[in-house]
């Protein structure tokens, strides 16, 4: 059942990896889309997930690993670190707070959308 | 094309590990393990960065994978927001507190840590060389 996590989040990493190569994040300049991008969606889906009560094996593979793995806290954080460290504190505060109101917002409409159903 | 393929399965491997990882923290510390596989990996990922940015030539698939794949896969932004749902929902206001404090402030703080730990040690390492 662990690898069933493992799966996921091997799955959910890549995708990750592949959206942001694609969006091409130009880390320490610009406003780090691709990340915020993921995080939102990621939470709204999570969220989702969890409103509907997904049977546990489900949630594991899908919301814990797939989910879970394509999410990211570590990259956020050293995004803003990389955009104050550059100077850009407005960037980084506001990609700070969109990042954690947005995420939470998102969360919450897919937790309600998903009672809904 | 090659290097595409290799860091793709990089990260797949990587990624599985940090999931594991960090549903087992998960496990034994319930909400407390969010908030430590988050901070862990706040630091680790800025100290690998910055650390392999002061390389000359760093491996392409093994920064990848461990940054993108391990450290990106055990940290988690959905679960994080999950639980400061499910904090609301169990009415646990003063621990939810906490919780938010020590993983936004404790991340960013962490992140520094791990940047100047990083470079610092990147330069110590690379000085012979120059």
């Amino acid at each position: 059942m662990i690898y069933l996590i493992g799966f996921g989040a091997a799955i959910g990493s890549l995708l990750r990896f592949e959206i942001t190569t694609k969006i091409k994040k130009n880390f320490l300049k610009n406003w780090p889309l691709a990340t915020f991008l993921i995080n939102l969606t990621g939470a709204f889906l999570l969220g989702f997930m969890f409103g509907i009560h997904l049977q546990q094996n489900f949630f594991l593979f899908f919301g814990t690993g797939i989910v879970g793995g394509f999410t990211t806290f570590s990259t956020l954080n050293a995004e803003i670190i990389g955009l104050f460290n550059n100077k850009k504190l407005h960037k980084g505060l506001s990609y700070m707070v969109f990042s954690y109101l947005g995420g939470f917002a998102l969360l919450l409409i897919g937790f309600f959308l998903g009672k809904m159903l | 094309m090659r290097e595409r393929w290799i860091n793709a399965l990089s990260v797949l491997f990587f990624g599985f590990w940090g999931g594991i990882l960090r549903y087992q923290f998960g496990i034994w510390f319930n909400f407390n393990g969010t908030i430590m596989v988050n901070l862990i990996g706040c630091f680790i990922l800025t100290f690998l960065t910055y650390l392999f940015l002061s390389f000359k030539n760093p491996s392409e698939w093994l920064t990848i994978g461990l940054g993108t794949g391990l450290v990106g896969s055990f940290t988690t932004f959905s679960s994080f927001n999950l639980d400061t749902l499910k904090l609301i929902l169990l009415d646990k206001s003063e621990y939810l507190f906490f919780y938010l404090i020590i993983s936004i402030f404790g991340g960013l703080i962490l992140s520094f840590l791990g940047f100047f730990v990083g470079t610092y040690l990147g330069n110590k390492l690379t000085q012979g060389e120059k």
